[in-house]
């Protein structure tokens, strides 16, 4: 099938707003595949020890407050003195325990770089499994 | 009598009319399918497509050095517990690799589909 011919349906539908739903049917169907091939997908990588990790970058950072930092006092200084130097140890405290803290996911690899799945060697006897005749088969089955 | 003969030949043209739409539709998308994964090698073709909610396929051709031409349809049916690999009738494991670049290809999919094909569609 040409790709003139495959223009022509989609001029189609857009020039008559796809009235019929076509277009929006074949969406939600996409959609609801990819949400299927997501969950299982998760599935055979954890069941081969090799969980999926989320698909969006995300920094997560924890600022655990240290437990109370103690502060020595030095002869002659004031409370106030005291006071400020606390808060300012306890403060050094938090921002050093919050860098060990960061946790980076990952993102998902471009989509650039995404590659094609792996094949097997090719097998040299032929087939009995015709994709395009499942395609008819399946958008003739559809259409009833 | 003769009314009801012409309605009925109507619905016939529009139900294939309709039919034909959705197999150049889908077919379209196969061919996105196939360019998701780089260049073709020449005489040869790829594709790849969501046949139904639970079953990718990719279907490969190829002309070998001896110059026969080849070709190879692996289908990816998502399970609950996992993935399982038909290659030419022939079960073949999933490598994690190879899921997630399956993963990956099956998003790039619906986002090149719905942008090129059904932008248009509410």
């Amino acid at each position: 099938m040409s790709v003139a011919m495959h223009k022509g349906a989609i001029e189609v539908l857009r020039q008559e707003s796809d009235p019929e739903g076509l277009g929006q049917g074949r969406r939600e169907h996409i959609c609801a595949a990819r949400e299927v091939a997501e969950v299982s997908i998760s599935a055979e990588l954890a069941r081969q020890g090799e969980p999926l990790v989320p698909a969006s970058a995300e920094v997560r950072q924890y600022a655990p407050r240290q437990e109370f930092v103690p502060v020595t006092v030095g002869v002659g200084e004031s409370a106030r003195q005291v006071q400020d130097r606390a808060a300012q140890e306890q403060h050094l405290a938090d921002a050093k325990a919050a860098v060990n803290a960061v946790e980076f996911v990952p993102a998902d690899v471009p989509m650039a770089e995404t590659q094609a799945p792996a094949q097997a060697a090719r097998p040299e006897s032929t087939v009995p499994f015709d994709a395009m005749a499942a395609v008819n088969a399946y958008a003739k089955g559809s259409m009833n | 009598m003769l009314r009801k003969l012409r309605s009925g030949l109507s619905a016939q043209k529009d139900i294939q009319r309709r039919a034909n739409l959705y197999r150049k539709l889908l077919r379209h998308e196969a061919q996105i399918g196939g360019e998701l994964f780089g260049p073709v090698q020449p005489g040869g073709r790829r594709e790849f497509f969501c046949l139904d909610t639970h079953t990718w396929v990719w279907h490969e051709e190829w002309i070998d050095q001896n110059g026969q031409h080849q070709y190879t349809t692996t289908r990816y049916d998502m399970r609950p517990g996992g993935v399982v690999k038909s290659q030419n009738g022939q079960y073949r494991p999933v490598t994690p690799q190879e899921a997630r670049n399956l993963l990956g290809a099956i998003r790039m999919y619906e986002q090149r589909v719905n942008n090129e094909l059904y932008s248009f569609a509410a």
